[in-house]
């Protein structure tokens, strides 16, 4: 597919690797690797520098099944991970094509070097990346860089739980969800219209060649699926391939740099964290309906938001746990007996539902034909119900730009369950490995060894254990589980999939670390990583906000360096 | 002695304000003209009548391509009978850079690319080309009071849902510039001294439509303002803006105002919302010694008007 054929720069803006002449190498002064939220937010700000930018995709503008199962691997333990291939996509936009959209910046104590969080230190701070929240927040379409109440509101808003004053937990923070964006398609026009920026698509980088000293990269080797092979020369190389991707190119060319790039201490691929989240127990809440809001608000920009109980700074610090949040949720929609006829209709709509999404919504249960009954009598029993929620399902979220972020169901008693999402610590022995396998470059398959460990169900364990102490000392409900299955709910549906983290570590100790302040390789003068695989801790906060800030400010690093 | 200005277009809101800031002024006396349309009452030779009375012209006509190029024509032939080389101050558009994506200053090429009225300012300005003594200024689009475009209209469409966030549609440079700041440009340019010939852009982009859009709903309380999706917005151009468009017409005709019609959201309005343009209006900023009224100033007091002005 060639969609701009001539090959000058001035003219051609987004060309297909199948159509570019082998002969002649492309270069430019910085070439950016992957197309998803990063490498669209770098080549963005890097729009009309004057700097010439290659951003190359491996995918096409749309998916393609043969080009996705080039991110197919193995994982050690199937029930703690999704396929490799699974909340990823090898495409213009990567996987900003199927993200849920939620944005929320780190934390200040995400920043902070936490003696209870081992390997938890980041060589910036929030201040740091705090000027780059704002552009990165317009670019993700989620509204103002207001993550307040007060902050976001010009009028007072009901309280999320009336009466629930905690000095452990807050219910004035808010996350906010972008549409969520597609990056490629929201901002195709933007690339097209930028001088200085040339896409080329179905570019699968098969090669990182290090200079004979390994301290720079002299040329990528690319190719397309059926064996046309580029030379691609630049001045300075960003990896913007995802947190499993990178760790997959770094460790893969190992011909000068024998434990793969800027692997000299077997720190690439290792601290893997993704984020520890599930769905537990039952709080029953002493209010009325009316005295709690567990839906969205809408901001005057247009934005959902929705209010969290996030666990304060104060308390992680005192109780030496990570960072943690929780929001009031449905029932398990796989049990019947929840009688709703919205739950069933939505557990009876799972062959519908995109992978990514089905999993956490029901699990891999399997369910007997009694409990598919149950699901059709509790539609049956609720036909208005389930009818209105599926017209508000396609007018708010099938066809609507900006869509309803998630299944909110109206309970028709203050009873809810707990869905928490909570920060993963960095664990060296949780990592992305090299597997024996390989694909049709001769590359080899990443094999998948997600762990968690006893810091993260502490995390979690007391987090829920204060939040149900909390309720009972204000009088304000009960929250009934069993803390014996936190540990099982944490990780009954895996790793929270689609937040690949840690892999290419920020830091200042190069024994400790991949990349340094600004993502650069330590010991790789033009090689930069642009993706959460630099984040040396998780936060409670989804990634893609934090992602898109980081590659704001590369590229104004980038930008100055090359001035 | 105050100075007479011929004030050519004086009945479109443009002309409105300048008459209001001249009467306000203590230095010039406003002289109304209406030389096109069906309320004509200059010809050609009361029009060079005129200019051996005042002491410069004002032509900010406006309307339709045929008189913007007519009133243009119509001063250049009274020009030529009179042999006077007074001062002119035209009022032309950014309309006349066509379809230019990028800094625009005021030696960019001119270009008819965006339709009949970047040809009609192309056209007048020619016809003004070999006056000695004239200002063109070229304005970026008008809001605040009286300003129907780029104000009023917008703000029924925000009101009632039709217009919010356009999403990639909406990512456009919104060069904007106040109505008072053009009258204040207007009047300076009247008042430069000696003989001048000078060609002006007037406003800049300080923000993307989509942020005026969701700004200017903020202050006129029309939120949360909505994402517009592509496929409503096609809708909007291909099955609703001809019928419209026939309505507010034939509503003009009949009752002297479309002002209840809703307008139709067209082609080149959204042309103008993708539009990368960017004017740069150092020139005039130096030459006329402008402050420019912050977009937010704009918006509340256009606003305010809009408020006590509800029709």
């Amino acid at each position: 597919m060639s969609i701009d054929k001539n090959l000058t720069w001035q003219r051609i803006l987004i060309i297909d690797a199948g159509d570019v002449d082998v002969t002649q190498p492309l270069s430019a002064d910085i070439c950016i690797v992957g197309s998803g939220a990063a490498g669209i937010s770098l080549a963005l700000k890097l729009a009309d520098s004057g700097l010439a930018v290659l951003l190359l995709e491996a995918g096409g503008l749309k998916a393609e099944p043969e080009t996705q199962t080039l991110y197919s691997g193995s994982v050690t333990n199937t029930l703690l991970h999704s396929p490799p291939d699974t909340y990823r996509q090898r495409r213009f936009g990567g996987t900003t094509t199927i993200w849920g959209g939620r944005c929320m910046p780190f934390d200040e104590i995400d920043f902070e070097k936490r003696e209870y969080i081992p390997h938890s230190d980041w060589p910036i701070s929030l201040e740091d990346l705090e000027p780059y929240y704002p552009e990165a927040n317009r670019l993700c379409e989620a509204g103002e860089y207001a993550y307040t109440m007060d902050s976001a509101f010009n009028t007072p808003r009901p309280p999320m739980i009336e009466g629930f004053e905690s000095e452990n937990f807050s219910t004035h923070t808010l996350e906010r969800f972008s549409c969520p964006t597609d990056f490629g398609m929201r901002y195709i026009h933007k690339l097209r219209s930028a001088r200085n920026i040339q896409l080329v698509l179905h570019a699968n980088v098969i090669n990182i060649q290090a200079g004979a000293n390994g301290k720079n990269i002299t040329g990528l080797t690319i190719s397309t699926r059926d064996g046309k092979r580029h030379q691609i020369l630049a001045r300075t190389y960003v990896l913007a391939t995802g947190g499993l991707e990178t760790a997959r190119l770094l460790l893969s060319n190992n011909d000068v740099h024998k434990n793969g790039l800027g692997n000299d201490h077997d720190v690439v691929g290792r601290y893997y964290m993704c984020h520890i989240a599930g769905t537990i127990g039952t709080l029953h809440i002493n209010r009325p309906l009316t005295s709690l809001w567990h839906g969205y608000d809408i901001s005057d920009d247009g934005v959902y938001c929705r209010r969290r109980i996030a666990l304060r700074p104060g308390t992680q610090r005192n109780q030496q746990i990570g960072n943690f949040v929780a929001r009031l949720h449905h029932p398990r929609i796989t049990l019947p007996e929840h009688k709703n006829a919205i739950l069933s209709l939505l557990y009876l709509a799972k062959p519908f539902i995109p992978y990514e999404y089905a999993k956490r919504l029901h699990g891999d249960d399997r369910a007997s034909f009694g409990t598919w009954l149950k699901h059709v009598r509790n539609v049956c029993a609720g036909p208005f119900d389930a009818a209105g929620f599926a017209w508000h399902m396609l007018r708010d979220r099938k066809f609507a730009d900006r869509k309803f972020p998630s299944i909110i169901i109206k309970p028709k008693a203050p009873i809810f369950s707990l869905d928490f999402h909570a920060e993963q610590q960095p664990n060296i022995n949780s990592r992305i490995t090299l597997g024996e396998e390989k694909d049709i470059f001769g590359v080899a398959r990443i094999n998948v060894d997600w762990r968690y460990t006893h810091g993260d169900v502490d995390t979690v364990s007391r987090s829920i254990a204060l939040l149900a102490e909390d309720m009972k000392n204000t009088k304000i409900g009960r929250l009934e589980y069993n803390p014996e299955s936190v540990e099982y709910e944490m990780t009954r549906y895996g790793a929270y999939g689609g937040h690949h983290i840690g892999t290419a570590r920020m830091g200042t100790d190069r024994h400790t670390s991949v990349v340094n302040s600004h993502c650069r390789l330590h010991d790789i003068e033009n090689l930069y990583v642009a993706s959460s695989a630099v984040f040396p801790t998780s936060s409670q906060a989804n990634p893609t906000l934090t992602i898109v800030a980081l590659s704001l400010r590369l590229a104004e690093h980038l930008k100055n360096t090359a001035a | 002695m105050k100075q007479k200005i011929l004030v050519i277009g004086s009945t479109n809101f443009v002309g409105k304000c300048l008459i209001e800031n001249l009467n306000a002024s203590d230095w010039a006396l406003p002289m109304p003209c209406t030389c096109i349309g069906k309320n004509r009452k200059f010809g050609i030779r009361e029009l060079a009548n005129a200019l051996y009375d005042v002491n410069a012209v004002i032509n900010c006509t406006m309307g339709t391509p045929a008189s913007i190029e007519a009133s243009a024509k119509m001063l250049t032939k009274a020009i030529e009978i009179t042999n006077h080389r007074i001062r002119i101050v035209h009022i032309s558009s950014m309309t006349v850079y066509g379809t230019a994506t990028g800094e625009i200053d005021e030696q960019h090429t001119l270009s008819d690319a965006s339709g009949r009225y970047a040809t009609a300012h192309i056209q007048a300005e020619q016809y003004l080309a070999d006056h000695p003594n004239k200002v063109i200024i070229r304005p970026a689009c008008e809001y605040g009071p009286y300003c129907t475009a780029w104000s009023e209209r917008i703000a029924r469409w925000l009101q009632s849902g039709r217009l919010g966030d356009l999403g990639a549609a909406g990512d456009g440079d919104c060069n904007l510039i106040f109505i008072e700041d053009l009258c204040t440009a207007v009047l300076k340019s009247v008042r430069l001294p000696d003989t001048i010939n000078e060609t002006l852009n007037l406003g800049a982009a300080t923000m993307t439509w989509n942020e005026y859009f969701v700004a200017f709903a903020k202050i006129l309380g029309a939120t949360p303002i909505r994402r517009i999706s592509k496929r409503r917005l096609m809708f909007e151009q291909k099955y609703l803006a001809a019928p419209l468009k026939l309505l507010e017409l034939s509503t003009q005709q009949m009752f002297g105002t479309s002002s209840k019609v809703p307008g139709p959201i067209t082609s080149s309005f959204l042309t103008t919302c993708s539009q990368e343009i960017r004017l740069l209006n150092s020139k005039a900023t130096t030459l006329l010694d402008m402050r420019w009224t912050p977009v937010h100033i704009g918006l509340e007091l256009t606003a305010k008007w809009l408020q006590e002005n509800a029709r």
